[in-house]
């Protein structure tokens, strides 16, 4: 369609418009990492100096005035095993469930893809109110389990959703091959159509893992007693704080090492996301 | 052979149909069922009829609440609609070169993938009510203004839509990005021979051709501004007072904070059901673009 | 040898897709199935394959019954439209990945993979992934792939459609000499008639899921058993004059001419005494005279053309359009030239071999009757 790139053969006056675009782009974009830049660059600075000292929560326990801040561990490990269940499970079990959805015939299939549309579009968060209760009754309530299962449930009709349309795209003729060349549907599945939708898994574990690593309502909501924090509960806590609040230095710091998996991810992925096949605005 | 085919397929389906019945579905069907109940921190099913119904219409802060939720929604979607817009015309149909456009799109899109908690801070540090505050410091200096304003409490719905409008604006700009793309290049050069300018391209070509896509993110924004609550209860938790207040964090508070889960049941029906006529609303949308061969999601 | 035994296959009670099909298949020979789209060809293909069950019949290899078999237990090789190979795999592995399903150790499998791609000449491409490959190479390498298990029969889905014509013919004449070579009973659905005749040694032609015809090209040429397979074979297709049957079942009379029917028709002539019969005969097996001969066709000349290797003259037998093709000579195109020109534009038509009388009404030739 457009040709990205630029020779002679385009105007002059087109280039000129782009280079006003560029201009205004720039303009607009800067404000956005004006923020972001000034505020993390403030884990860089200890009493007015340069210096990683911020970072030392690392490995020791930070003392201001008379707060002594709270350990990270915890949370960062909850917050590790967290995400890695829930991106996991949502991979695995969204790839069967897309699988037989795209590939198999079965009673109740027009049935279930009908359902699928509504699920995934339905804002899961609605429903907090009774999830809470359902947690409650069958004692999951406050249990890091509690939370994982919910997660991966609300997410499922989304992944499962794009997953299924991955393996719509599979031609029939690839998989009657395998079939003829020896196959049975499970060997045909493992040897040759998960080839074909490694681009689906990928982007949906990538969105996986970011949502499941930011989640902060689940916990906030199902977790009544602080009992299992996570990061963002744990920043949570320490922004209500008023000593960490005054000098930003240490709760900045804190954040970056938060953010960094986001941003590692979010520049790896580059690429499918531009391409707008998202997962969930509704996420949790 | 259909027997074997069948517990073939389940097979592959019953950890998703487990998870998603047991909580998702059972739920909502609770959630109906709640509305008519008044359970609170006691646990008990007591039926109420519509008590909880006239409660929300009987209550003095609702009109405050359908006010900011309206105002909120309205100016959000508004807003984003265009700035979705001008971005996509922007890194699309002017400027040409794709690293560039991706480069703009991927800072466009990092208040979106910042985790709730550390964006909301980010505001807070930034609106901070010191002199010292990042806002303040370039408001003063420019102005002239002698003492710093505590933006948060004195314009908390500015400071709420501003905060969501950030969020939100890397979506539409990339599903328009990828309309404009596929327009046909033809289109353009005709417009181009005929000697339009570009303000008119922009309403005679780009517009028509994307009028589905336009009404997908309206639709689709809508429907998370009304039930997207986090980053307000992040920054402002509504106030004050009732300031910020928008329903679906209405319907957060009655149920968690104050512990009436019947009673925040009810009002997150009544945004269910509203949000049941969006659903429809972008079926009819999606069909009528599947029709034509339009893609949004893929 | 493949047997089919009364095949079915009905969709949802309303389609009936496959309507009680019977083949043979002998061994080592090459059979067509043809016919229009929606015809049951690649449906029959397909059960015969395992990748569809039948709704009944059976279906045999040798002596055993295979219906009931899953396609990897059928020792099949096939050859899809698309080729369908397998994108994540290099071209060697792709060839390979049936005796990888055999269990067979890599070194042995890769060597028989080689040795097929030499047969196929396609070596040099082993490396390559299949995105990497002209249509004509992904062919071969699908064939390739087909082949390498030696298996009982090789099923061929419209192996060609997706090549441009001249492909079409390399192709075909590989696939035939690599089906001679390796004498594997060889199935392949086409809809392109001219395809089938040269490829095959037998053609099954379907209509509406029943076969119309099951017969050596030449025979399905010249002695077609119906009216479908008389309109559908053969380019330029056949004329068919209207006329009809006398009240003794001896002559067939139409505007015009009135033959006495010849013997092996007899039979014919007497159970379809008086019908209303259609005379099916190609265009270059009729000689023209410009005078009334005896046992001739009376043809209203309309257009004389010279097309370089023989003239093509049309016109009207009664109220049918006949096309006849006479060896090139220029006197005799001016001659035609002139009659089409004149006040009576007739010249007369006799066959000089192999003509067809079909029943208007039933569309059989009436020669079947024994």
């Amino acid at each position: 369609m457009f040709s990205p790139k630029r020779d002679e053969t385009r105007p002059g006056y087109e280039m000129r418009k782009e280079h006003i675009a560029i201009g205004v782009m720039i303009l607009l974009c800067l404000p956005i990492l004006a923020i972001y830049v000034t505020f993390f660059a403030q884990a860089f600075v200890a009493d007015g100096k340069l210096s990683l000292s911020n970072f030392r929560f690392l490995y020791t326990t930070i003392v201001m005035g008379q707060y002594t801040v709270p350990e990270m561990g915890p949370a960062f490990r909850n917050t590790v095993i967290f995400t890695l269940c829930v991106t996991a499970c949502e991979v695995v079990i969204s790839l069967m469930a897309g699988y037989a959805l795209s590939r198999m015939r079965f009673t109740g299939r027009n049935f279930l893809q009908k359902l699928l549309l509504i699920l995934r579009l339905f804002p899961g968060v609605l429903l907090l109110i009774s999830i809470l209760y359902v947690l409650m009754y069958t004692k999951l309530l406050n249990t890091l389990l509690g939370v994982v299962l919910v997660a991966i449930a609300l997410r499922l009709p989304g992944s499962t959703f794009i997953i299924r349309n991955f393996f719509n795209d599979i031609p029939k003729d690839i998989e009657n091959s395998a079939l003829v060349d020896g196959c049975n549907r499970l060997t045909a599945f493992f040897q040759v159509i998960i080839h074909m939708v490694k681009p689906g898994i990928a982007s949906i574990s990538v969105f996986a893992f970011m949502s499941a690593w930011s989640n902060y309502l689940l916990f906030n909501t199902l977790i009544l007693t602080g009992k299992v924090p996570i990061m963002a509960t744990y920043l949570r806590s320490l922004s209500m704080n008023d000593q960490m609040i005054a000098d930003y230095g240490v709760f900045s710091a804190m954040a970056l090492v938060y953010m960094l998996p986001v941003f590692v991810f979010f520049i790896i992925s580059q690429k499918s996301l531009m391409k707008g096949g998202f997962s969930g605005g509704k996420g949790i | 052979m259909k027997k074997k085919n069948n517990l073939q397929a389940y097979a592959f389906l019953t950890p998703f149909l487990i998870l998603v019945t047991l909580l998702y579905i059972l739920p909502a069907v609770l959630t109906v069922v709640m509305a008519f109940t008044g359970l609170d921190k006691t646990f008990v099913w007591k039926f109420v009829g519509m008590k909880n119904f006239r409660r929300v219409f009987m209550d003095p802060n609702t009109p405050i609440i359908v006010r900011n939720t309206l105002i909120y929604v309205g100016v959000c979607i508004s807003a984003t609609l265009v700035i979705d817009l001008f971005f996509a015309i922007m890194t699309t149909y002017f400027i040409k070169s794709e690293r560039s456009a991706s480069i703009f799109k991927g800072i466009l899109m990092i208040p979106m993938i910042t985790p709730s908690v550390v964006y909301s801070v980010l505001w807070v540090w930034l609106l901070s009510s010191t002199a010292d505050g990042f806002f303040n410091k370039i408001v003063m200096s420019v102005s002239g203004m002698a003492s710093p304003i505590n933006w948060i409490a004195q314009y908390p719905m500015q400071v709420v839509i501003f905060a969501k409008l950030l969020t939100s604006i890397a979506y539409g700009t990339i599903i328009f990005s990828s309309a404009i793309k596929a327009i046909p290049e033809n289109q353009f050069k005709a417009a181009r021979v005929d000697g339009a300018k570009e303000w008119e391209i922009v309403k005679a070509i780009i517009l028509p051709n994307l009028r589905f896509h336009i009404m997908f993110i309206a639709l689709w924004d809508t429907l998370g501004l009304l039930t997207d609550y986090v980053n307000i209860m992040l920054i402002t938790d509504g106030g004050p007072g009732k300031a910020s207040e928008v329903w679906a964090l209405s319907a957060y508070h009655k149920a968690f904070i104050d512990g009436k889960y019947g009673y925040g049941a009810a009002i997150s029906l009544i945004l269910i059901l509203v949000v049941l006529v969006l659903m429809i609303a972008i079926g009819i949308v999606n069909a009528r673009m599947e029709r034509r061969n339009l893609d949004v999601q893929s | 040898m493949i047997r089919i035994e009364n095949l079915r296959k009905e969709y949802d009670a309303k389609t009936v897709a496959l309507d009680g099909i019977d083949l043979v298949f002998e061994d080592s020979t090459f059979v067509a199935l043809l016919g229009p789209s929606g015809c049951g060809k690649t449906t029959t293909l397909n059960c015969i394959a395992g990748l569809l069950e039948p709704t009944s019949g059976k279906i045999f290899f040798g002596d055993k019954d295979v219906t009931q078999l899953q396609p990897k237990d059928r020792n099949i090789g096939m050859v899809f439209q698309s080729y369908a190979l397998y994108p994540h795999l290099k071209v060697i592995d792709n060839i390979a990945f049936p005796l990888k399903q055999k269990g067979m150790k890599k070194a042995e499998r890769y060597e028989k993979a080689r040795k097929i791609a030499e047969m196929l000449q396609i070596e040099y491409l082993l490396d390559r992934k299949p995105t990497q490959l002209s249509g004509g190479q992904q062919q071969r390498v699908s064939m390739a792939r087909a082949l390498v298990k030696e298996p009982d029969v090789l099923l061929l889905d419209e192996p060609m459609s997706n090549l441009d014509a001249r492909l079409k013919i390399e192709i075909r004449d590989e696939i035939r000499r690599v089906q001679q070579e390796t004498g594997i009973t060889s199935i392949i659905v086409t809809h392109d008639q001219e395809e089938a005749m040269a490829i095959a040694d037998k053609i099954a032609i379907l209509d509406n899921g029943r076969i119309q015809q099951y017969d050596t090209p030449e025979h399905l040429y010249h002695y077609p058993a119906n009216l479908f397979v008389a309109k559908f074979m053969g380019n330029p297709p056949m004329n068919f004059i209207d006329a009809a049957l006398s009240a003794d079942g001896t002559r067939v009379e139409g505007a015009g001419f009135s033959l006495p029917l010849e013997q092996h028709m007899a039979q014919g002539g007497k159970k379809f005494a008086g019908h209303a019969v259609k005379v099916g005969v190609r265009s270059h097996l009729m000689a023209v005279h410009t005078e009334k001969v005896p046992q001739s066709m009376e043809m209203r000349l309309q257009i004389a053309e010279n097309l370089g290797k023989e003239i093509l003259i049309s016109g009207m037998v009664g109220d049918s359009f006949v096309r006849v093709t006479v060896p090139e000579n220029h006197d005799t195109f001016e001659q035609y030239k002139a009659i089409s020109r004149s006040e009576k534009p007739l010249v007369y038509l006799t066959m000089t071999g192999v003509y067809n009388i079909f029943d208007t009404e039933s569309g059989v030739n009436i020669a079947l009757e024994k």
